[in-house]
């Protein structure tokens, strides 16, 4: 479960490494993508380096500027690894899920509701505790996570070292570090994302740690959403949501929505799934 | 806990959630956020390790400069009047270049037509229609904006639009707007229509709306080719060799700070008018500089937005070149129809510093108005006219010595170009973003009123003064 | 020719449709008059409303709600108000014992959600329109009577469930709950007391654009210098600031239980000094709806470090160390965000934490 990154002798900048031995088994699909077997998510703060991580799994070209909100729609593209066909969905980055500006809720529902097989949390190396938030919150929604820590060539630069060993233990879930920009630990990250998928790596992530009083709110109100939706993945994430008021998940639970998740959660994931429209045309 | 009794519906769970966050003493969110913080500050402490004999804090240097109150502001006026420069630089020597081989190419097709024996009417529709559109396009437009999107982009990619809305954030708050608004008038001067959609990244509705309605008056991509090409022709001209580039980047670097001029004054009326309010609050991220790849960027900006918005160009160019060669061919009444609407317009064009040629060319671009100046190219030269020299010196024959044009026409079109209603892509574009039609049609119509107000305005005292046109 | 010209034919039309509009509207049920109808019903509708609104505050308050005082509060006139009441206590909203008007149950919960809209209203256009808080009542006014139940469910969420508005009025729950103010008016304070401004009372308009205008704001922390019968002179951000006798009441404090203006360590962000390291005590309550939110994702909570790193041209704003990131923040924000000094080497105070 744990997995620590094995880094690559360092390419050349602009190296392409299409031809390194260790991406023998990617095979970069871009947006020619008509099927797919698993369905990935790339979560993340702004300037994490995440559109450089999407563009070096699917060999597209999205630009990646660097300024807070420069992803502005969402990017999509495909991969295939070990004979597997990931679609990849870029998110909007974002700093938490819980401000409800339009980026956060684009993120939001499609964490929750386009039921993607894994989601991949992008985080900075060179500010780990910031990004950290998000993938906390990402973490009580879903267990089927894995934390790319990104940008190590910025923290060596920097004097930072981070001990992923130490800190994929903390956590619960498995934790990579990559430089997207060269190719570093890129396939690390895929083989992580594909043990997520099929099970091999149990994740077990980390709980927040809230004040006795939220604590005690929480212990009164998941039993009551489990018992409306049996077998809700993450009844406390959705206690969290109805004690801020979040309209959207009020909603869900009114319409049955929740349960219907919680009844697909068990199924194995569709190739075909019509998520992504319905996820947008919801907002 | 609930009775057991019966078995719990969605609306008892919700009136419990709403019943219990009533009794949190302070507020939820804050109490949730404070611990997720606490939590993963102490992750962050187990994992990561400093090593705090490396002085790593070469960002903080730079941003102490770049944001510092004596050099932030001139600094930033230097690197636009350095982009600016390059751009000019590059741009006269390739337009000139692409200019004598596409006109080349037109003579040949002309030749092996008329082999052909076509007809002349065909001859002159593709060729000195529909191809001396897409040449007039291709030969002005290309070469500034594959030298200026690269160079922009890379500044984008370091990471240094951010420290200008930092550094400018002061002055949008006093006229009621967000400093973000620059982030978005940067990407402006690439395309407006980019820059509408860049201003979802401003929260408050209100600013975001002044940002949308003043996009327009950075001016885009399509536009610089224009301002260059009259900055180059009508100053740059009047100065030695030297220094003439020099006298162009200066005289673009003013156009632009009367566009953020104009920025500032409409959305202060704004603020005080249609879109009454304070500014909002600030915060915005200084994100780390990052070292851009040069060779991704070259790729994306020439790929993506350079060819991008020439194809965009090309497909009205296209059309209007055929429309202008058949105004100036289908007589009516011993007059060409061109001529006709040149006539009818010129006491108006007149009256803003320009003349009937110039409108009329704005109203046969109305759909990509950033090819007014090819198209009106294509009206002056008409059918046949030879072209002797390269470049830039063609247009200057074609424009003063036979269209008598002088400085004041140069700086009314400049300013007509840069203040005049976005461009039909803008348009659609505000209207998705706002789903309005009211503020899609103020949008349009502020900025087409202040170019006729300020043209009209420039060329009065002008000639008041004595100024020939 | 013996035609018209258009120009009278012009006028003949517009005469015509005149006429035909003046006709149309006093027969019945025609289009015409049904609009008129809407129209009046509209009205009316309003007008019970604010009567409902206005007594529910007032009962609120404690004063005594009678037809005069309403109509007084209300500037309309008492025949007028007589008449409405008297249609309002037909539908059950209100009994008027001729010594007290009091609301009926469905007039309470009729009235509960008039001012719930009007104050969540109120806080949406200060939060997120950022409308000046002297401009908040008027236009409040007018959306209160549009919105409907579940529009106000979504604007409650959409704000992150505000307790109070702007002025710090609670604001009522959506099945009808309204909490007592927690403030007493500023003229019952002594000096030396150390104090919270937790609402200042919006009617009438003069006395409190004149508040305003002294810089007071829900929120802010006091301390409370000389008192006299005629004034109360405040210390507000290192100035004294010299409130008269007519404004007193309608200013209303809390104890400032945190005392955060005791410690000569506590500063705001915005006062210290480029390179002072410090740690963050509290987001006052003037910080509210989105940017509240949005400084949290940021990190900046407290027990947080935090250090001023850059200036700018303008001094507005400044750039902070937070958390490993570097975050611009406006001053105006940055003072309503209270910190304290990390011990400077030079004084050896130490300190408390």
């Amino acid at each position: 479960m744990t997995r620590t990154t094995n880094p690559l002798p360092d390419a050349p900048p602009g190296h392409d490494c299409s031809t390194c031995p260790s991406f023998s088994h990617l095979e970069r699909l871009g947006i020619r993508l008509d099927a797919w077997d698993r369905l990935v998510a790339l979560a993340g703060n702004p300037n994490t380096g995440k559109s450089s991580v999407f563009n070096a799994l699917t060999g597209l070209k999205q630009h990646v500027g660097n300024w807070p909100g420069k992803t502005v729609s969402r990017a999509e593209g495909g991969f295939r690894f070990n004979g597997t066909r990931y679609k990849i969905v870029d998110l909007p980055g974002t700093y938490s899920l819980l401000s409800a500006s339009e980026d956060e809720e684009i993120s939001r529902n499609f964490i929750l509701f386009g039921k993607p097989d894994c989601i991949v949390v992008v985080a900075d190396a060179t500010a780990l505790e910031r990004n950290l938030n998000l993938a906390l919150q990402v973490m009580e929604i879903t267990d089927r996570i894995v934390i790319c820590v990104n940008l190590l060539d910025e923290a060596r630069r920097k004097g930072i070292e981070v001990d992923l060993r130490s800190l994929s233990r903390d956590l619960g879930v498995p934790c990579v570090g990559t430089v997207a920009r060269t190719g570093e630990g890129l396939p690390n990250l895929m083989r992580a994302v594909s043990e997520v998928i099929d099970g091999t790596a149990i994740t077990k992530p980390v709980r927040t740690h809230v004040p006795a009083e939220v604590e005690t709110a929480l212990a009164e109100l998941v039993p009551m959403i489990e018992e409306v939706a049996p077998g809700l993945p993450n009844a406390r994430w959705v206690a969290f949501r109805l004690l801020d008021g979040d309209l959207r998940i009020r909603e869900a639970l009114l319409n049955g929505d929740l349960s219907h998740l919680a009844e697909d959660q068990h199924k194995p994931a569709n190739p075909a799934a019509p998520s992504l429209v319905s996820i947008h045309g919801s907002q | 806990m609930q009775t057991a009794h019966h078995p719990v519906t969605p609306e008892e769970v919700l009136a419990r959630a709403d019943a219990l966050r009533r009794t949190f003493r302070t507020s939820f969110r804050d109490q949730v956020v404070e611990g997720i913080y606490s939590q993963a500050q102490t992750l962050a402490d187990r994992s990561v390790s400093r090593d705090h004999g490396k002085k790593w804090d070469l960002d903080q240097r730079i941003d102490r400069i770049v944001t510092s109150p004596w050099w932030g502001l001139p600094i930033m006026m230097a690197l636009l009047t350095g982009v600016l420069w390059v751009t000019i630089v590059g741009a006269n020597f390739f337009s000139d270049l692409l200019f004598s081989a596409l006109f080349k190419v037109e003579d040949w097709g002309v030749s092996a037509f008329n082999a052909l024996s076509a007809p002349w009417w065909l001859t002159g529709f593709v060729w000195h229609g529909v191809y001396r559109g897409l040449a007039w396009v291709v030969s002005v437009m290309l070469p500034p904006m594959a030298i200026f999107f690269p160079i922009f982009t890379i500044l984008e990619d370091l990471g240094y639009l951010p420290r200008i809305a930092f550094n400018l954030d002061w002055m949008f708050r006093k006229v009621g707007a967000h400093g973000k608004q620059s982030l978005t008038m940067a990407m402006g001067f690439g395309c407006n229509a980019a820059g509408v959609v860049a201003t979802r990244i401003i929260d408050s509705p209100r600013e975001r709306l002044i940002a949308i309605l003043t996009n327009n008056f950075v001016p885009c991509n399509g536009r610089w080719p224009t301002l260059i090409m009259l900055a180059t022709i009508f100053v740059a001209a009047q100065f030695p060799p030297m220094v003439a580039s020099l006298a162009a980047a200066g005289t673009l670097l003013g156009v632009v700070l009367i566009g953020i001029l104009f920025t500032f004054i409409t959305s202060a009326v704004l603020t005080r008018t249609l879109l009454k309010g304070a500014a909002s609050a600030f915060s915005l991220e200084l994100p780390p500089y990052r070292r851009p790849s040069i060779l991704r960027t070259l790729y994306t900006s020439l790929i993506d937005r350079t060819l991008f918005v020439l194809m965009r160009a090309m497909a009205t160019a296209a059309p209007a070149g055929a429309v202008i060669w058949l105004l100036a061919n289908v007589k009516l009444g011993g007059q060409s129809l061109a001529a006709w609407g040149v006539e009818g317009l010129n006491p108006f064009g007149h009256a803003l510093g320009l003349d009937g040629a110039v409108l009329l060319a704005y109203i046969v671009a109305i759909p990509a108005n950033e090819i007014v100046v090819p198209t009106l190219m294509m009206i002056y030269a008409k059918t046949g006219m030879m072209m002797d020299e390269n470049g830039y010196e063609a247009i200057r024959h074609l424009l003063v010595d036979q269209n008598g044009w002088t400085l004041l026409t140069a700086v009314s079109l400049m300013l007509f170009s840069l203040l005049h209603n976005p461009c039909g892509t803008t348009i659609l574009t505000i209207w998705k973003e706002t789903k309005s039609m009211r503020w899609t049609l103020l949008g349009t119509f502020i900025p087409l009123g202040i170019a006729f107000a300020v043209c009209f305005a420039v060329a009065n005292i002008a000639r008041l003064f004595g100024a020939a046109g | 020719m013996t035609g018209y010209s258009i120009i009278e034919i012009l006028i003949a039309l517009l005469l015509l449709s005149v006429i035909a509009i003046v006709v149309l509207r006093f027969v019945p049920n025609s289009p015409i008059q049904r609009y008129f109808q809407m129209r009046r019903e509209k009205a009316e509708r309003a007008l019970w409303e604010d009567v409902l609104r206005q007594i529910v505050q007032m009962e609120q308050d404690g004063r005594i709600v009678s037809t005069e005082s309403l109509a007084g509060t209300m500037g309309r006139s008492v025949p007028e108000l007589r008449r409405v009441m008297g249609r309002m206590g037909e539908h059950d909203l209100i009994v008027d014992d001729s010594q007290k008007v009091r609301l009926t149950k469905d007039g309470k919960r009729w009235a509960l959600h008039v001012l719930r809209a009007h104050r969540l209203w109120e806080s949406y256009l200060a939060d997120e329109a950022r409308l000046p808080m002297s401009r908040l009542h008027h236009q409040a006014e007018a959306v209160e009577h549009q919105l409907s139940e579940s529009d106000l469910a979504a604007l409650d969420a959409h704000l992150g469930h505000p307790v109070e508005d702007p002025h710090g009025d609670p604001i009522p729950t959506a099945d009808g709950e309204l909490a007592h103010p927690r403030g007493t008016a500023l003229s019952q304070w002594e000096g030396g007391a150390y104090v919270r401004v937790v609402h200042l009372e919006d009617e009438p308009p003069g006395i409190f654009n004149r508040i305003l205008s002294k810089g007071i704001r829900p929120g802010l922390s006091l301390r409370l210098e000389e008192v006299s019968p005629q004034s109360i002179s405040v210390l507000l951000d290192g100035s004294i600031v010299t409130l008269e006798q007519d404004l007193l009441p309608n200013v209303e404090v809390a104890e400032d239980t945190e005392l955060l203006t005791a410690d000569p360590r506590v500063t705001r962000l915005s006062q210290l000094p480029t390179g002072q390291p410090a740690e963050i005590l509290a987001l006052s309550d003037a910080i509210r709806g989105f940017s509240r939110r949005r400084l949290l994702d940021f990190g900046v909570t407290p027990g947080t470090k935090v250090s001023p790193i850059l200036d700018n041209p303008f001094g507005d704003p400044r750039a902070f160390r937070i958390r490993g990131t570097t975050i611009g923040i406006r001053n105006e924000q940055a003072r309503e965000i209270w910190v304290r000094r990390d011990a400077a080497v030079r004084s050896s105070t130490g300190g408390s934490r």
